[in-house]
């Protein structure tokens, strides 16, 4: 078996069913270990959170506040897999999927939520008082002696797998999204993608910080503009796109024709993938993100990946999702990506909608690049971080021109082997975060553990 | 013009050294304490210590330990308010001396507050003691002893020093802090947490633990015990419900006062 070979059985592996139950059971272990948490604290996860966002400037005497690093995590999360991808699990598993897709997000909070938790609680703490953390440093600190080689094998699968999902497929989106519309030359596009991300990363975390901080809103309130706008124009169909929604969701109009069972296997494959991989739930990536903020007990950030999950999936997937379903490009047989640019009819639609891409995709790749730098340095110590910028700020240019199918198949196949490890290591630390929910809420002071 | 402190010069030798000269007003400062004593043809005609005046306001002066004067020359009193001739004031403020120094539980530093003492509650107090208690507590020992009857506030005020009713402790003035709420959770309201820096420096200056007297934006205020908590500068820790009675939330910024 050739290398190609071996990365196409793996790849169907890492992103196939199999791997999506094993998310759901994690998912929902982690809800029942914590009590049901994204549910039974949510006025205080809400209050804590958003109900808090006047201190978003505010931290606790560190780098950056939490708001900061969910703004971050958010970037890498939020991309071209909550338009394109969600048009195309609608058009793979139909309205249903929608439905499974909200499930999925839900259980996806717990996780997201243990992910944040364990990387404030792990992470290390250097004499300069810059701050290293993410699920690399939660698997090699956290889990017994013998499994802790699994934090270096999750760094590895990081640090190249950020140069795919986080580099050269985003920037070949944004470079493609842009000449569409507006017939910027690719390779422009690439030149500004990789000398703009190589300065926003110069500056270490604090000027990502800065930067999502200021982006990642932006483009988040730009998009739900014109996707409530889009929806005003559909309004009348909106009534039906829920209905197709709950109702395809368990393959009822589907059966009536005989086909309820493929039906629902379809919408079940489509939403919970989308509901699973759109957020990142799982995958463990935005711990590193989560690790930097400055708070004083790591539930109060767990409590933002609970709420990084809901903007990412109950808000702007849902949105996308109602455009598609209410514009009328369901049915029509076409690419996800066409059928994303012709779901807008607003005026200028399908031009704001690859603004919107393009802004969506470009924090994707800032913020992946500061993850698989944290990973790399994990592994490598802090003189690769240069280096990995620099080959970092080459694969967003040459992403933009195209190609290089290969090694974006076998960094996606890395990325979703990301989850393996991780969702090991939250499965076996999972008593540890309820007994830090436990903590939390009955007043006690965090105890980080000995280094 | 002339200047010092009594801790150097006490003030009978003071006013002997002064009285011949032309006259004028001598200045005198102690913390919580001003103080103006007024010298006229060989003689002292006025004395003023904070409200009280005449020979009662010398009485209090002369049992001063520490304070810094500066006499003016040639500056008229304002008033008069003492009678007698120069020996007569010296012989009177001599014998208020010797009674200030039979009291050998009165701080030499008056700018001392009054805090409660290790063994207030074991004692049984008179009812004049518990109502001078009651009065002194939380005072420095300069506005304590400032009332009618000096030396009988003086000896009061010494034998609840004696018996560990009250305890004589640096006065030091910390400023309140604004600090930004945020809520924790559990049962316990009693307690709030400060950052652990902030917590020590505090400590440190009330010499041990100490009460925060927190005042919100509307002018709500409770009382909590300190407690230290690591990675919360700038930030006041109260339990949520505590918070909301204060009416205030997470992000109110929160006027907080150390007190012991």
């Amino acid at each position: 078996m050739d290398l190609l070979t071996l990365n196409q059985v793996l790849n169907r592996y890492v992103w196939g069913p199999e791997m999506m139950i094993f998310f759901i059971v994690v998912g929902l272990y982690l809800t029942v270990i914590t009590g049901f948490l994204q549910f039974a604290k949510v006025v205080v996860i809400l209050r804590e959170t958003l109900g808090a966002i006047r201190e978003r400037a505010l931290g606790f005497g560190g780098e950056i506040t939490p708001f900061q690093a969910t703004m971050v995590a958010l970037g890498a999360t939020i991309g071209q897999g909550n338009l394109i991808g969600v048009t195309a699990a609608i058009l793979a598993g139909g309205p249903g999927a929608v439905f499974w897709m909200w499930v999925a997000g839900l259980v996806g909070m717990a996780t997201k939520f243990a992910e944040a938790t364990l990387a404030v609680h792990f992470r290390r703490r250097f004499a300069d008082g810059s701050v290293s953390g993410g699920a690399m440093y939660y698997l090699s600190r956290g889990l017994p002696k013998g499994l802790a080689w699994l934090g270096g094998v999750w760094a590895f699968l990081a640090a190249v797998a950020a140069f795919g999902i986080g580099n050269l497929t985003q920037s070949s989106a944004m470079a493609e999204s842009l000449r569409d519309a507006f017939h910027v030359p690719v390779g422009l596009t690439g030149l500004f993608v990789g000398v703009v991300v190589a300065l926003i990363l110069a500056g270490g975390i604090k000027r990502v910080a800065r930067f999502a901080q200021a982006v990642v809103p932006f483009m988040v309130l730009v998009f739900l503009v014109l996707g409530i706008a889009e929806l005003v124009l559909h309004l009348g169909a909106l009534g039906q796109a829920f209905s197709a929604i709950f109702q395809d969701a368990f393959g009822l109009r589907a059966a009536a024709g005989g086909a309820g069972g493929y039906a629902l296997i379809q919408a079940l494959k489509a939403g919970v993938g989308r509901g699973i991989f759109s957020n990142e739930a799982g995958l463990g990536s935005a711990s590193i993100a989560h690790a930097q903020a400055q708070v004083d007990h790591p539930v109060r950030q767990g409590f933002w990946g609970v709420v990084e999950v809901f903007l990412d999936t109950l808000v702007v997937n849902t949105v996308m999702a109602l455009i598609i379903l209410s514009s009328g490009v369901l049915g029509k047989a076409q690419a996800p990506a066409r059928a994303f640019v012709e779901a807008w009819h607003l005026p200028a639609g399908p031009a704001l909608a690859s603004v919107v891409l393009a802004l969506f995709v470009f924090t994707t790749i800032v913020s992946w690049g500061f993850y698989g730098e944290e990973a790399a340095s994990f592994l490598l110590g802090d003189g690769i971080r240069w280096p990995y910028r620099l080959v970092y700020m080459v694969f967003a240019f040459v992403g933009a021109l195209g190609g290089f199918q290969v090694f974006i198949s076998i960094a996606d196949t890395l990325n979703g082997l990301m989850a393996l490890p991780n969702l090991i290591g939250l499965l076996i630390l999972g008593g540890l975060v309820a007994r830090l929910v436990r903590g939390f809420f009955s007043g006690e002071p965090w105890a980080p553990p000995r280094s | 013009m002339l200047e010092g402190n009594l801790s150097d010069l006490p003030l009978p030798s003071l006013l002997q050294s002064l009285a011949p000269g032309k006259g004028g007003l001598l200045y005198i400062e102690a913390p919580g304490l001003k103080a103006q004593v007024g010298l006229s043809g060989g003689r002292v005609v006025y004395a003023q210590a904070g409200p009280l005046g005449g020979p009662e306001a010398l009485t209090l002066l002369v049992g001063l330990p520490r304070g810094k004067f500066r006499f003016q020359p040639g500056e008229g009193p304002p008033a008069a308010n003492v009678e007698g001739s120069l020996e007569a004031v010296l012989t009177r403020l001599i014998g208020a001396l010797d009674a200030w120094l039979k009291l050998k539980h009165l701080p030499p530093d008056w700018s001392y507050r009054l805090a409660t003492g290790a063994r207030h509650g074991e004692i049984e107090l008179t009812l004049d003691e518990l109502k001078a208690f009651t009065e002194m507590e939380g005072k420095r020992v300069a506005e304590a002893l400032l009332g009618e009857g000096v030396l009988v506030r003086a000896r009061l005020l010494d034998r609840l020093l004696e018996l560990g009713a009250l305890a004589a402790v640096p006065a030091v003035e910390v400023a309140p802090e604004e600090l930004v709420a945020l809520p924790i959770y559990g049962k316990d309201e009693t307690l709030a947490y400060i950052d652990e820096a902030l917590y020590r420096q505090w400590a440190e200056a009330l010499g041990g633990a100490f009460q925060l007297e927190v005042t919100s934006p509307r002018g709500a205020q409770a009382s909590f015990k300190a407690a230290p908590r690591r990675e919360v500068a700038g930030r006041v820790l109260i339990n949520d419900r505590a918070l909301r009675r204060l009416r205030a939330g997470r992000g109110t910024r929160l006027k907080v006062k150390p007190k012991r």
